[in-house]
């Protein structure tokens, strides 16, 4: 740092600030350091930010609440679920079954999107273990698995939330996560589970996929054999 | 804030719902990890209720809120806490953009301010994302408002010899926007 930028380190930052100043300006004109240091701060702007899970307002509530019995989701579900059983025995009316059958899918979204939202990836993997029991097709679950496959910090979450959404016909949403996983996450395992997801979908940009070179040769060889797979059964991606 | 102080839990959960964003931002920029920053966010809010005796009305809410904060951020410091956790896989990386060189750039800031010492990554952090100006700044650290000024852009600098060496290119050299 010449004197004359220590001279300016003030104005300087009252220049970052958004103060205009001539003097700057010139400074900035003849100095290659102090230049570069304004574009690094105009960038710092552009880094984005992950917003906080939106669970964390509940999360902070029950801390408030004073500790009671229904702390866990899965007592609350047992207790419904007894509910159910209860109801059926006394009755044993085929309304009542049909009642308990949608009370136990029920308790199953919830306890997988409980589970979900953990801090502990064993208990995530739970969660997506739970969601496979799901036989409807839940927009909500699908839309969690697919936050999960986006953006679960553990590749082991990521893989089994891919496998996860397999057994469900996948909305754009989904698709396009996998579509920039394939550009975004590291990991070649992920990438290859993401060809899996956009195969299933007939994703009509996947052929062109396997012109990128910057993809480890071991998801471009995987993606060819998914590709003549796919050709040899007279599939398309349309 | 006021109820706050007498005991009302709800209210402050409304603060909660008010102000964690925010918060949150602050302690995802200061250390790049988002479980330490959940927990540092919800923590703070805890720490509000139990030091809102503390809390004097004619004050800015928020400008006591971050000095709890910066509190926080320095007995994390000191332990060590920031330093360690550097995420492998972070949720913006998959959502904000198509281009790979704009991610691989945003990466690179993002490494180079957690290389930084934690009282220049703080400034920084202040001053560019939290949106607060000199003078709050210098009320919060407890130096005169010039001071600030002066450590901002000397952190700036060393910010992008950081990035300089990371990026191993003058990638910057130049070009304002």
């Amino acid at each position: 740092m010449n004197p004359k930028c220590q001279e300016l380190q003030v104005e300087l930052a009252d220049y970052l600030a958004g103060s205009p100043s001539a003097g700057v300006e010139a400074h900035l004109l003849e100095c290659d350091s102090c230049r570069a240091n304004v574009a690094l701060w105009h960038r710092m702007a552009d880094v984005p930010v992950a917003a906080p899970a939106t669970a964390l307002p509940g999360q902070f509530r029950r801390k408030l609440t004073p500790p009671r019995r229904s702390v866990a989701p899965w007592l609350a579900a047992a207790a419904a679920l007894l509910a159910g059983l209860t109801g059926y025995w006394a009755g044993g009316r085929n309304n009542d079954l049909t009642a308990l059958r949608k009370e136990v899918r029920g308790l199953r979204e919830v306890v997988a999107l409980s589970l979900l939202d953990q801090r502990s990836a064993s208990e995530r993997l739970r969660g997506i273990r739970f969601s496979t029991a799901i036989e409807n097709e839940d927009p909500e679950v699908v839309a969690a698995l697919t936050r999960t496959l986006r953006a679960d910090p553990s590749v082991d979450v990521r893989l089994a939330a891919a496998d996860a959404l397999r057994r469900f016909r996948l909305p754009q949403s989904t698709r396009e996560t996998a579509w920039q996983l394939l550009h975004s996450d590291d990991s070649p395992l992920v990438h290859i589970a993401a060809v899996d997801l956009l195969a299933a979908a007939r994703d009509p940009r996947l052929p062109a996929l396997a012109a990128e070179a910057r993809l480890h040769p071991s998801v471009i060889e995987y993606l060819q054999a998914v590709l003549s797979n796919k050709q040899n059964r007279g599939n398309t991606f349309q | 804030m006021t109820a706050v102080r007498e005991g009302d839990t709800h209210a402050l959960g409304v603060l909660f719902d008010r102000h964690h964003a925010a918060l949150y931002r602050y302690f995802f920029r200061l250390s790049g990890s988002p479980a330490a920053s959940e927990d540092l966010t919800q923590d703070l809010f805890l720490r509000l209720l139990r030091k809102s005796s503390t809390w004097d009305a004619s004050s800015r809410f928020t400008s006591w809120m971050y000095r709890i904060a910066h509190n926080s951020f320095i007995d994390a410091a000191r332990r060590g806490k920031w330093e360690t956790e550097m995420p492998e896989h972070q949720e913006f990386i998959a959502v904000a953009t198509h281009s790979l060189e704009r991610d691989q750039e945003h990466e690179l800031l993002r490494r180079a301010m957690l290389a930084l010492p934690p009282d220049k990554r703080e400034l920084l952090v202040l001053s560019r994302y939290q949106g607060m100006k000199y003078e709050q700044i210098g009320e919060l650290l407890g130096v005169e408002t010039n001071t600030v000024k002066v450590r901002v852009f000397r952190a700036l600098g060393q910010l992008r010899e950081i990035y300089m060496k990371m990026s191993a290119a003058p990638v910057l050299e130049g070009g304002t926007r």
